[in-house]
């Protein structure tokens, strides 16, 4: 999307659909709804010749699918350093 | 994105834009084959290696994603019918998501596209209330109900 004319129809407006699915199915978390809903608008917004407001809300989407991934991973990495450190202390504590 | 410099030892080094694409995309890749190498060798239920679903750990309800380790891990044995027992789900919109990540990570590598499919908004309503239905009705406890839980 890059200088587009003023209203000027544009090829396609991505609306980040599979990272939304992604994050809503994988994350176990909310914000991965609201990420399909900003990317249903942007399908919609784009059916209705309004581009501008496509782009805004296709940007949303992005930001939200972004939002409910890192509130997965955050947690994620967490527990895998802990599962790591366990693992390292058993080793060395039945080595002992 | 802008380059990025780096000195090292007094030496310059700048890492072009085009470059640190490629590399983000090839360490996407190679995640993406680890993640799923883990999840062939590991059988999630048993191994206790998996990080607990947190929707899961804190209310003790399913959410559209509970089964979905154990199902990918039934799915890279073959065992199609396995993996829709455990979330049905994850089975069905499997094709759709593995054909728009695999056009994303050839597009990023290489520039080209696969043919992209618009979807008319009125689909996304509905698959927004198809997962939130599903979340619903995996958590009744009842018979025809019960088949959607993990």
């Amino acid at each position: 999307l890059h200088a587009q004319a003023q209203g000027a129809p544009v090829e396609t407006v991505p609306n980040h659909l599979v990272w939304a699915i992604l994050t809503t199915i994988f994350c176990c978390l909310p914000f991965g709804i609201v990420a399909i809903v900003f990317a249903a608008q942007v399908n919609s917004l784009f059916q209705a010749g309004n581009y501008d407001k496509a782009v805004e809300y296709s940007k949303k989407a992005r930001t939200w699918s972004l939002v409910s991934c890192i509130s997965l991973l955050i947690p994620m990495s967490l527990y895998i350093i802990i599962i790591i450190i366990i693992m390292i202390f058993g080793f060395a504590a039945s080595s002992m | 994105m802008a380059a990025i410099h780096l000195k090292y030892h007094g030496v310059h080094y700048s890492l072009a834009p085009v470059r640190l694409k490629r590399m983000g995309v090839i360490g996407g890749v190679l995640l993406l084959v680890m993640a799923l190498t883990v999840l062939f060798w590991f059988e999630p239920a048993e191994s206790g290696i998996f990080p607990p679903c947190i929707f899961h750990a804190l209310t003790g309800w399913h959410c559209p994603g509970c089964g979905s380790a154990r199902g990918l891990h039934q799915l890279l044995h073959g065992h199609v019918l396995v993996a829709f027992g455990l979330n049905p789900l994850i089975v069905l919109s499997l094709p759709f998501l593995s054909y728009g990540l695999i056009s994303r990570i050839l597009f990023l590598g290489t520039n080209r596209r696969l043919p992209s499919v618009f979807i008319p908004a009125r689909w996304i309503w509905a698959l927004l209330g198809v997962i939130i239905l599903y979340w619903i009705l995996r958590n009744i406890p009842i018979y025809p109900f019960s088949l959607l839980a993990p």
